[in-house]
């Protein structure tokens, strides 16, 4: 932005430092309002998905631009590195974990809420659609996150470990 | 730990902590908090003020 009103002379590293940090934080602030923005109205508010759009874009453009800035800049793999030589469990693992945690919590949600939605009130009817429909989103989510998760990150981090090494090159 | 090499060599530049900023293109309270040993600068700020004082990177940065 300093460079519409000219060429900024003063490049002082600690206030660079400074500012970018203020940058992280306040990026940080953004994700956690619009999360909070979002949850409050679909699942307070009960609106429709038109009005979370704004949330949605901000948030899947905003984790979209970071992923793919690491990846193209190599560091994606470099933090899988750093992160598996301190950790006992590698960080594959954690993704694949992650996936099945994220499975299970849409399958429960989905199940709950069919089972207060349809149940009629009686519990029999609310557990048998609960375990209906928890078992049938098991099969559908798990899978498909677990995939998703593993692919994304086995493609992220190959990509990542290239233009690493191609950094290195001495040319 | 404060930097009394480099506050020395400032002075016997007579430089203040100004001018030594804007000879290597930073702020008054950078070189301030340098001097002070608040702040650890990269090696290229390092070698940016050698330059400007006439220095070596032994001679200002290396702790006897």
């Amino acid at each position: 932005m300093m460079k519409w009103f000219g060429k900024n002379r003063l490049d002082d590293e600690r206030i660079l430092h400074l500012k970018n940090k203020i940058f992280r934080e306040a990026f940080i602030l953004i994700m956690v309002i619009c999360n909070f923005s979002l949850l409050l109205k679909l699942l307070v508010f009960r609106s429709d998905l038109e009005s979370v759009i704004t949330e949605l874009v901000i948030v899947t453009a905003a984790s979209l631009y970071y992923s793919i800035r690491t990846v193209t800049l190599g560091i994606y793999s470099e933090q899988i590195e750093a992160h598996d030589s301190r950790s006992k469990v590698p960080y594959s693992r954690k993704n694949i974990l992650s996936g099945l945690g994220t499975g299970m919590a849409i399958s429960l949600f989905f199940g709950i809420r069919s089972a207060i939605l349809y149940g009629d009130g009686q519990f029999s009817t609310q557990a048998w659609y609960f375990f209906i429909v928890f078992a049938v989103s098991l099969m559908i989510y798990l899978p498909f996150f677990i995939g998703i998760l593993a692919v994304t990150h086995s493609l992220a981090n190959k990509a990542s470990k290239k233009v690493s090494d191609d950094d290195l090159l001495d040319s | 730990m404060k930097n009394l090499k480099l506050k020395m060599a400032r002075v016997e530049k007579d430089l203040s902590q100004d001018e030594l900023a804007q000879l290597v293109g930073v702020s008054r309270q950078t070189i301030g908090l340098i001097e002070l040993g608040k702040y650890n600068p990269s090696l290229s700020l390092c070698i940016a003020i050698c330059k400007a004082l006439s220095r070596t990177l032994n001679d200002l940065f290396w702790e006897d």
